[in-house]
């Protein structure tokens, strides 16, 4: 197909309870492919492994009888699996296999699919079992009864672009009053996560200063670093590594082309500004010495 | 106190950023003396994307914010303000549509807003070239905020004085502008609203507002007296 007829496409990447352990790895594994880039990361614990994995084969193109023999190794597996949900830049579909079995496929995504097989699944005398450690969509309707499986009532939507004067990330949407502003670094406060562990935490609002962001930076980032192997696919969904934030932190300049818009952008509460997105950049920002910053203050108005 | 001086936004800055990134837009009305401008005046600026238009405009001005500017952008989806905040008080504002406004006394064509766009002149001002309707478009815009406004604003006849001023200099094609402003406009069908109520003491309660509205018309017009003499002259005919 000519490239100006094709368009990027959200998939997803289901690992399965046997292969939580490489969790880590096969985020690296999707950072280093330039087709994909990670919107999502949730992790989920079935409560009955059986109607889980009846429930994700229930979208395939192949009715579940034909798959039942193929999937029954999962059935064994740890009931913690991960949705990893990015967006396929360059997918490549075409249709393939024969009658009623015929598919539309991200050849893109299917390959990587195969890699992450080869380099994960359980070996048996030297061979590759097919005990898959990931699942990856077919198609982009995959991906939206996964995100509606999830309870994301608006589906692949909710990772469309805001059309905003600022740039908003997709978990803020629907704010029409932005105010511009410089404030006193003091006052910027973060919403960060604690808790025993990904699925047994809380939120609380704490100085910018005692954030594991900015304690990564100017103490150890070990902090950091435990922060998010010990929250991530929790309540911390985004893609956050520590390689990501030390390539931010060397590159960073605040405010400045062609990022003159990537506002930080904070909620007021009391006299505290709580930042909604831009913690890292917040951080790296103070970590240069300055007192005052400029903010992006934005909030709901009913029209 | 105001810290910031008169002209203190960079216009030709902005609009020279607006022409290198191509952007489509005309601004409406552009006042005489852009790109200076008047303390507290604004800037009418039609676009078909107003968060395109507005972020390039917001990533100039930030570099302005201080502890007493600040800049308030309110979305309402087709219309967009940005202001320019001297503390608490607007020292400008962009306000930029994404569609025509809604009027309430002229209907017009939606397509009239991308005919604007699309029959949009350059014209040079201080060093900077900036996009403004055609004359023809900009007659049409003018006399349509006369029509909606002059009730209310009767400065608006303004825009009537320099129609005027172009048909006499000869710069306007009128039947041209007859013709684009028969196939765009139409002006609304009066329809009496009445409502009437079979209830006894509303109808006398309506009546006498009714009454007492005339007479306040009357009193504005001809005066306190005239009003009572007429008055007299009904109660007692």
């Amino acid at each position: 197909m000519h490239a100006l007829f094709q368009k990027s496409r959200y998939d997803a990447i289901l690992i399965w309870g046997h292969g939580m352990k490489y969790f880590h790895n096969i985020l690296e594994d999707i950072r280093g492919n330039e087709n994909f880039k990670i919107v999502k990361i949730e992790k989920y614990k079935p409560k009955n492994i059986k109607k889980f994995v009846k429930a994700m084969y229930s979208f395939d193109y192949a009715p579940y009888w034909h798959l039942k023999a193929k999937t029954k190794y999962l059935l064994q597996t740890e009931k913690e699996v991960c949705f990893i949900f990015i967006q396929n830049k360059d997918p490549q579909e075409d249709y393939l296999d024969e009658g009623s079995f015929r598919h539309k496929e991200s050849l893109t995504l299917k390959k990587f699919k195969e890699y992450l097989r080869d380099k994960y699944n359980p070996y048996e005398n030297g061979k590759r079992t097919h005990h898959h450690v990931v699942h990856a969509t077919d198609s982009e309707e995959q991906t939206q009864k996964m995100l509606y499986f999830l309870g994301y009532t608006q589906g692949v939507a909710i990772f469309q672009k805001i059309h905003s004067v600022v740039s908003l990330p997709y978990y803020l949407n629907d704010y029409n009053l932005f105010h511009f502003l410089q404030i006193d670094v003091q006052n910027l406060y973060a919403k960060i996560v604690d808790g025993e562990s990904w699925d047994n935490s809380f939120t609380k609002i704490v100085p910018l200063q005692e954030t594991p962001h900015y304690l990564g930076l100017c103490k150890d980032m070990d902090l950091y670093e435990e922060y998010i192997e010990k929250f991530l696919g929790g309540a911390l969904q985004e893609d956050y590594s520590v390689q990501r934030y030390e390539t931010l932190v060397e590159n960073f300049n605040y405010l400045q082309e062609p990022y003159a818009n990537s506002f930080i952008l904070v909620e007021r509460v009391d006299d505290k500004y709580i930042i909604l997105d831009g913690l890292h950049r917040a951080s790296c920002y103070i970590m240069q010495g300055k007192k005052e910053i400029k903010v992006c203050h934005i909030f709901k108005r009913t029209l | 106190m105001s810290h910031i001086q008169k002209n203190f936004i960079d216009l030709q800055e902005i609009f020279y950023h607006l022409e290198e990134e191509k952007k489509v837009y005309a601004i409406i009305k552009l006042p005489y003396n852009f790109p200076a401008y008047d303390v507290g005046s604004d800037l009418d600026i039609f676009c078909y994307d107003i968060y395109e238009i507005s972020s390039l405009i917001v990533a100039q001005l930030q570099k302005k914010i201080d502890s007493s500017l600040t800049i308030k952008v309110t979305d309402n989806k087709q219309q967009l303000y940005i202001d320019i905040l001297d503390k608490h008080t607007i020292h400008f504002r962009f306000d930029l549509y994404g569609a025509l406004p809604s009027y309430k006394n002229v209907n017009i064509k939606e397509a009239f807003f991308s005919s604007v766009l699309e029959n949009a002149r350059i014209v040079q001002r201080g060093e900077v070239y900036v996009h403004v309707p055609s004359l023809i478009d900009e007659a049409i815009l003018r006399y349509i905020e006369y029509h909606e406004w002059y009730v209310q604003r009767p400065d608006k006849i303004k825009h009537i004085h320099y129609l005027e001023q172009k048909i006499e200099e000869n710069a306007l094609d009128t039947d041209l502008l007859f013709d684009k402003l028969h196939y765009y406009i139409a002006l609304p069908s009066v329809a009496q609203r009445e409502e009437k109520s079979h209830n006894i003491v509303i109808k006398y309660a309506l009546y006498f507002k009714e009454m007492v509205q005339k007479v306040l018309l009357h009193v504005r017009k001809n005066g306190l007296e005239e009003t009572l003499h007429k008055i007299k002259g009904r109660v007692f005919k």
